[in-house]
């Protein structure tokens, strides 16, 4: 089953629409996995601090009472300097323990721990002093007898707790990063293959919709050949058909005319022979009266002229029936030579001449600009003039008349307006009033019914339509629809 | 010495053929006229008559070109190729006044092209006339 059009859409757009996700997938882990080993390593950093932070402070505790020690013993100043000195340098790893256990949560420790610290450190500096005020025997005293030993204790135990507890959450912040790293490296290479099968099944389709749009193509082009040939059979049997009917119309006109010639020429040969008849019962009716019956008199008198009237009348008529056949069917032959005709010039001047009818019927006929075509010139005059002299031709005796020529561009092709505010045609006449030798309405003015018939003829010769519309009483319209370039085939036919 | 010239007129429609030789009589032209109202009998006359045309007798041919038989091309064709009758003149006299079939007549070889107007008065007038030119008209002496 050839697959549609809106199906290749839907899919194609589908696949676009997993790939973006899942990118936006990847961009999101990436920065959620990316935060996450941040946040690790900041606690990490955090712990080791605190290690490192509790084991220094300790170390400067037991140097301080190592110093202590030794004071006591030899009162060196130096000792004393130690402790001294000690009292400032706890300060730094103390801050830095503080500030990595409150992060952590371990405030409580830290408490503990700083209050252990400030007690010892405060008793070996009033030990420290009562050796430098003298008594030397106080604070020796002082040395073993207070808990000091006990808060010693508990402050190593306490530190070796802090250590401890964060050793392991060292670890275990470790662990973690390392857990992220690796996730965020399985995501990503799930990632991966599914924008490599999404890709593939991409390519597969885009694969499958080219063969069918090539085979299309293919079948399209083959089908156009096919129509291409069956047109210019069409046109060619159409054109074969059309010049059936000219050749026809033609010999049929012709051998109308030869009989016409004989009923011509021998009524005329009557009237000359008539007329000597007259002249001689002129005479005997003068010399002999009696011989001359009205009967006969009546006959050369009136009767015979009035027959021969009659034929000469309608010999007349089929004659210009003929000529009008004849004429539409040598229009149908001739060939058309296009070139660009400024049709706003070229129409006024068409109407001009009709410009003398136009003000005898006081009537105004208004050429709007009107674009130019390509088009043959002898039809286009042919065209407008039979278009804007019928509009001339019937208009309404009392009223001012109204004939407005204007066009309307419709792409390749332009739509010429003939408007007039003349009798109008009947509704059912409309259709009639394009045939041959068929006229509508009041038969008071001159016309054998062959102008439109042979407009309408020139029109489709150049690949046009013609349509009227008209409002009995108020008015008729015309509309012509002209190629803006009369085609090349056209121009070549015949 | 001359031989008058004999005026073949070859007319399908008898009506025309009186027309055609009243009004030629009419512009005084008395010469011998023979019609002949098929292709076939025109050109057994033309060829096969004794003293006839291709033995010497001057002749002017009317010819009409829708015949029963034959094209009337045909017949100027065939009588402008024969060695013997090609100076003969010929008035083509005939309803078609089409531009293609006049200007074949006239690459045949046809001397004069007269289209038969309907309008009785004209067509009485154009014949008048070429009975005008046919009493000025010299007829080459065909027997050399």
């Amino acid at each position: 089953m050839p697959f549609s059009r809106r199906l290749y859409g839907a899919i194609s757009l589908s696949l676009i629409t997993a790939g973006f996700l899942i990118l936006a997938l990847l961009v999101f882990a990436s920065l959620w996995f990316s935060n996450q080993i941040r946040v690790h390593n900041h606690q990490v950093v955090l712990n080791e601090s605190a290690i490192s932070s509790a084991n220094s402070a300790l170390a400067l505790i037991e140097r301080t009472e190592a110093a202590r020690r030794g004071f006591l013993l030899r009162q060196t100043e130096g000792y004393a300097r130690v402790v001294d000195m000690a009292q400032d340098q706890i300060k730094e790893p103390l801050g830095k323990l503080k500030n990595a256990l409150t992060t952590l949560g371990l405030g409580d420790l830290y408490t503990t721990a700083e209050t252990l610290t400030d007690r010892r450190m405060a008793e070996i500096d009033a030990s420290i002093q009562m050796v430098r005020s003298g008594d030397l025997e106080g604070a020796r005293n002082a040395f073993g007898q207070t808990d000091g030993q006990a808060d010693l204790v508990s402050l190593r135990k306490t530190i070796a707790d802090i250590v401890g507890q964060e050793e392991a959450e060292l670890q275990g912040g470790l662990d973690r990063a390392a857990n992220s790293a690796q996730y965020f490296f399985i995501t990503a290479v799930l990632v991966v293959i599914v924008m490599l099968a999404l890709a593939v099944a991409f390519y597969f389709l885009i694969r499958r919709y080219t063969a069918e749009l090539n085979s299309s193509a293919a079948e399209l082009e083959r089908l156009n050949l096919g129509l291409e040939d069956a047109v210019q059979e069409r046109t060619a049997d159409l054109q074969h058909a059309n010049s059936e009917i000219q050749r026809y119309a033609y010999i049929v006109s012709h051998d109308l005319r030869s009989p016409l010639v004989n009923i011509m020429g021998f009524t005329s040969e009557l009237e000359t022979g008539l007329s000597d008849v007259q002249a001689m019962v002129a005479k005997i009716e003068e010399t002999d009266p009696e011989v001359v019956t009205p009967e006969a008199k009546v006959a050369v008198q009136t009767d015979w002229p009035e027959a021969i009237g009659f034929i000469r009348k309608a010999t007349d008529k089929m004659d210009r029936l003929i000529n009008a056949i004849l004429k539409l069917s040598r229009e149908g032959r001739r060939v058309f030579t296009p070139q660009r005709l400024s049709m706003t010039e070229f129409v006024t001047a068409l109407a001009d001449a009709t410009r003398h009818q136009a003000n005898e019927a006081d009537a105004e006929i208004k050429i709007e600009p009107l674009p130019d075509i390509i088009s043959d010139r002898v039809a286009i005059e042919q065209i407008f003039s039979n278009l804007i002299d019928n509009a001339v031709k019937y208009l309404k005796r009392n009223e001012a008349g109204l004939v407005k020529v204007s066009a309307k561009d419709l792409g390749r092709n332009i739509e010429f307006v003939v408007r007039d505010n003349g009798r109008g045609i009947q509704a059912n006449d409309l259709d009639r009033i394009f045939d041959l030798f068929r006229r509508s309405g009041v038969q008071d003015r001159p016309g054998e019914g062959i102008g439109l018939a042979h407009v309408r003829a020139v029109v489709r010769r150049l690949g046009g339509t013609i349509t009227c519309e008209s409002v009995l009483g108020e008015g008729t319209t015309f509309r012509v629809v002209l190629p803006k370039v009369l085609r090349h085939e056209e121009r070549e036919r015949e | 010495m001359t031989q008058p010239v004999t005026i073949i007129m070859i007319e399908d429609d008898e009506g025309h053929a009186l027309l055609i030789e009243k009004n030629i009589r009419r512009a005084g032209i008395y010469n011998e006229i023979k019609h002949f109202t098929d292709g076939t009998s025109a050109l057994n006359f033309i060829y096969d008559t004794k003293d006839g045309p291709l033995s010497g007798l001057p002749v002017l041919i009317l010819l009409d070109l829708n015949l029963p038989d034959m094209s009337g091309t045909d017949i100027l064709a065939k009588v402008k190729n024969e060695e013997g009758l090609k100076r003969t003149p010929i008035v083509v006299l005939t309803t078609t006044d089409d531009k293609v079939e006049i200007q074949r007549c006239y690459d045949l070889g046809c001397n004069v092209y007269i289209t038969k107007p309907v309008n009785y008065d004209s067509f009485a007038t154009a014949i008048r006339q070429l009975g005008l030119f046919l009493a000025v008209i010299q007829v080459p002496d065909t027997a050399e």
